[in-house]
């Protein structure tokens, strides 16, 4: 054996050996590892010189269509630009509106992705199905209707969601019909995604909500006013005149917060001086909504509440009042005798006067 | 000052700020464009003015309403017309953007013909 190979041959001892062999072991995996990191990064580097390459060739076409223009003739969509062109149409269509909008979606019925987009909704991985769901949303394609309504059951959230703002999307009155008893049913879905969702279709949801609302169970009926409230949906006086009677603070809170018509000015006096301090809190602001002149004092006998919050907004409905001006409001803050409501009404002034000198 | 009348478009989304730059143009107008709100200040502080800034709001590092008030504040800049990019549904954002001292805003999603429009009543047409 000459000294080389004596160097690198394993010892006998089995200590040793084992030591020997668990790093020769580390080395290989390290090495292994090595070669994925390089293969990785060549992977990254190739689809992101596709992503160029793609990019190069399709956006003076978008932008020429976003600007009014028709091309003669466009290139041929390969497959593997497919995703990268979805990607880039989907963007453009999220920031562009009106004739900008119609031009990118004529752009892609003239390309056939809407074809492709069905196919990738009904067999593509998780990812070409979200860019599906949102194409054809954008696209209003009815075709997809069945196909978007079976995605709406996914345990996958973000695709269930995209599917279901798709379908407003395609059909809004549809959709409402379908989606609000879903959502009022849906507590687990953030109030958040819910109005992002059906801020599109709010008309014909309202009419939805008016006819559900007095077949409601009583435990709906708050997610219900809380949808109508983020949709600013005005509700029948009817049913919020019942849900500011009820002997439920979470359905009285709930009418207080969409409450917005003079009519219900009485009802929501009443309330003012609940026991519940959150009822106190949204009856103060809703009257700063539908308060007349008169309401400056009851809203100022709220300014020395035992809650802070009721006194906080007591001052902000005061000082939104349109018909008080800067004087006004000093008068009245001169006029406090409570120490607690002269502190709160101070600090509201001087919240909001630095917005009036910048006017 | 040039035949072309100068833009500087502020915007952080390479798509859009692309199809800006790319309408602008294509009607005469010279486009800067600058891609966050530290190179706009860096920008407002070093340059001279040009004939418009279309401004948009949500900017990484400092954003369009610190950068509105610089502009009002730098000698030289004071005037010239500013036309900000406001989200949908933020009323809140587009009064503070007046009260900062835009000129004018653009919601988005926008439309590409009413920003021309809009653009149109503070620039002469290009030459």
């Amino acid at each position: 054996m000459t000294l080389s190979t004596a160097a690198f041959a394993a010892p006998s001892d089995p200590i040793l050996a084992t030591a020997y062999w668990t790093g020769i072991g580390a080395l290989v995996l390290t090495l292994l590892l090595g070669l994925q990191i390089i293969r990785l990064r060549l992977l990254l580097r190739a689809r992101q010189r596709r992503d160029a390459r793609a990019l190069a060739r399709w956006r003076p076409i978008f932008n020429a269509v976003i600007v009014g223009e028709t091309p003669a003739g466009l290139p041929a969509l390969s497959k593997a630009e497919r995703p990268h062109f979805i990607k880039l149409w989907v963007h453009l269509q999220a920031s562009l509106r009106g004739d900008a909008s119609d031009a990118l979606n004529a752009l892609a019925r003239r390309l056939g992705v809407e074809r492709d987009a069905r196919t990738m909704l009904a067999r593509g991985a998780r990812t070409e199905r979200l860019l599906a769901t949102l194409l054809l949303g954008h696209l209003g394609d009815r075709d997809s209707w069945d196909t978007l309504r079976t995605l709406t059951a996914s345990p996958d959230v973000t695709l269930s969601l995209s599917a279901l703002w798709a379908l407003v999307r395609i059909d809004p009155h549809a959709a409402a019909a379908y989606l609000t008893p879903l959502f009022i049913e849906r507590d687990d879905w953030a109030m958040s995604h819910v109005a992002g969702i059906l801020k599109e279709a709010s008309a014909p949801v309202a009419g939805v909500m008016a006819d559900l609302l007095p077949t409601l169970a009583p435990e709906r009926l708050p997610r219900a006013l809380r949808i109508a409230e983020a949709l600013r949906i005005d509700l029948p006086p009817a049913v919020l005149a019942d849900a500011m009677a009820s002997s439920d603070i979470g359905l009285v809170t709930g009418a207080l917060r969409i409450v917005a018509t003079p009519a219900a000015r009485d009802q929501v006096r009443g309330l003012l001086a609940h026991a519940d301090w959150q009822v106190r809190v949204l009856a103060a602001k809703a009257i700063g909504r539908i308060g007349d002149p008169s309401d400056v004092e009851r809203l100022a006998a709220l300014l020395g509440d035992r809650e802070w919050w009721v006194r906080y907004r007591a001052a902000q409905a005061i000082v939104e009042l349109p018909w008080l001006g800067p004087d006004d409001l000093d008068a009245l803050h001169a006029s406090l005798t409570d120490r607690f409501a002269a502190d709160i009404f101070a600090q509201v002034i001087a919240e909001t006067r630095p917005l009036e000198r910048v006017a | 000052m040039s035949a072309q009348p100068s833009v500087l478009v502020v915007e952080d989304d390479v798509h859009i700020a692309h199809v800006l730059s790319f309408m602008l143009e294509r009607q005469g107008y010279r486009v800067t464009h600058v891609a966050d709100g530290r190179a706009a200040v860096q920008h407002v502080v070093s340059q001279p003015a040009p004939d418009l800034v279309l401004l948009d709001v949500m900017l990484p590092y400092v954003d369009g309403f610190e950068i509105v008030g610089l502009i009002r504040a730098q000698a030289g800049w004071e005037s010239v017309p500013v036309l900000m990019l406001t989200a949908k549904n933020t009323e809140r954002d587009t009064v503070r953007a007046l009260d900062a001292g835009a000129n004018d805003f653009v919601i988005k999603p926008f439309q590409p013909q009413e920003l021309l429009a809009r653009l149109r009543r503070f620039l002469k047409p290009a030459a």
